[in-house]
């Protein structure tokens, strides 16, 4: 199956159409024990995307799968802040152009001084008008003991690194509503309406988006998706602002009337 | 005074009753007209369509979709495959091009219908080739979400959701699930 969209895709993709892939690391040097900055860099040519986590109405998120060494252990993905991408009113969440992936692999305590292979299995969904699978084998080195030397990607991926949402949002609280939820926080809405990326597809129907904003405090309104079964118990996503993308992972805190969204 | 009656037992229960199928009127591939009235009696699958949607393909090229369509129409089903893109929007067919793509795949839908203008999809929301529906005998939208539950391909444990909702309305139990998020590409809806 896979190998049937592999010869779909050589025969699908033009020269100029075709996306890269790289595995970035901030070594090659590091110490037992020690996490080492990891990148899956995805560049599809301009005006082309590719996913995120939660790809939205349509698409498919990147998929990173690493094969280790022995012990070796990877950390969870870490996704920069997304963008919306609209196509006939069906929305999509990724990336336009470049897109560095983030992660570190941890060598075991124990681990002996040598040169070890890093190998990142990779597929992803590039699209502009259409849309064309792809998928890479990815290989990097990393030494333990040798001299300390850090890699020109090291760069890369601190810039890349700056841009996956850490910080929580402040004062944040969802509530529940006949509709879906409110999620209110301490602070203007800074520059226009910011769009909420949920982590879970199904979540929010990516379509709406009101804003309003009192007293310090601004509540924005999320519709509840069409497709969500049951009730969830937090919401969690990104609140993304024009310049700055906040983490939300709050409980939803239900609703004692039956309260509309405006 | 049915009338009330029947509507205050619709509002008391808990699940809330399934929504009319909208009505639409198509052209398919072997030229004949299409009206979803027409299969009263009858079960109705939709199936969103773009052959070159590499998750359509993926589907197609697994012989997934086409187990599916012969084992439904086996049972007197009625599958209706719609080929959604618009004119010079990728996956566009024509009814000749719909036909030979189809037959090259061993596909057996009971048609193909022609909707390049988009609006059975959006009267539906349809989202994503592959989006599915299904529709009751009595014309009531029973399923709308997607064919499966492994958007990446790679699961090991795969429930077919249609097939389940399918499995569930004919044996005159409720559909456990009745609508789930489709994924694929985007519809190419005209600008």
């Amino acid at each position: 199956m896979i190998a049937a969209i592999g010869v779909m895709c050589t025969m699908a993709l033009g020269a100029d159409e075709a996306t890269t892939a790289r595995l970035l690391t901030a070594g090659p040097t590091l110490a037992p024990g020690t996490p080492l900055a990891v990148g899956v860099e995805i560049a599809p040519p301009n005006g082309w995307h590719t996913y995120w986590k939660n790809p939205g109405d349509s698409g498919l998120p990147t998929t990173v799968e690493w094969v280790l060494p022995k012990g070796w252990k990877a950390t969870a993905l870490e996704w920069p802040t997304p963008i919306a991408f609209e196509a006939d009113g069906i929305v999509g969440f990724g990336y336009e152009g470049k897109v560095v992936l983030l992660a570190s692999v941890v060598p075991p305590p124990n681990a002996k001084p040598g040169e070890y292979p890093l190998r990142a299995e990779v597929t992803w969904l590039a699209c502009k008008d259409g849309c064309y699978p792809g998928k890479a084998t990815l290989t990097a080195k990393a030494s333990i003991g040798g001299a300390n030397l850090q890699s020109p990607d090291a760069k890369i991926l601190q810039t890349w690194r700056t841009r996956v949402p850490a910080t929580p949002l402040p004062g944040a609280r969802a509530r529940a509503n006949a509709e879906g939820w409110s999620l209110s926080w301490t602070g203007p809405a800074k520059d226009g309406p910011p769009r909420f990326f949920p982590d879970q597809p199904a979540t929010v129907d990516h379509a709406a988006l009101v804003g309003t904003s009192s007293g310090g405090q601004t509540t924005i309104f999320l519709k509840r998706s069409d497709y969500l079964q049951g009730s969830p118990k937090r919401l969690r996503g990104v609140l993304a602002f024009r310049d700055r993308a906040f983490l939300v992972d709050v409980p939803i805190e239900q609703a004692t009337k039956q309260e509309v969204n405006p | 005074m049915n009338a009330i009656i029947a509507a205050l037992a619709v509002s008391l229960s808990n699940s809330p009753a399934p929504e009319a199928a909208p009505t639409f009127s198509l052209k398919g591939a072997d030229g004949k007209e299409y009206r979803l009235e027409d299969y009263r009696g009858k079960y109705v699958v939709l199936e969103w369509w773009n052959h070159l949607c590499p998750i359509v393909a993926r589907h197609y090229a697994a012989g997934n979709i086409q187990r599916q369509q012969k084992d439904l129409t086996g049972k007197g089903v009625i599958w209706l495959t719609i080929a959604g893109s618009a004119e010079g929007k990728q996956g566009f067919v024509t009814a000749d091009e719909a036909k030979k793509i189809m037959a090259e795949k061993g596909g057996a839908p009971t048609a193909i219908l022609l909707n390049p203008a988009g609006d059975v999809g959006m009267k539906y929301k349809a989202k994503t080739t592959p989006h599915m529906f299904l529709i009751s005998p009595k014309g009531e939208l029973l399923y709308d979400g997607a064919i499966d539950d492994n958007p990446s391909g790679r699961n090991k444990e795969v429930t077919d959701l249609l097939m389940k909702a399918y499995a569930e309305a004919s044996s005159g139990q409720p559909v456990s699930t009745p609508k789930s998020q489709p994924y694929g590409c985007g519809i190419k809806y005209p600008s």
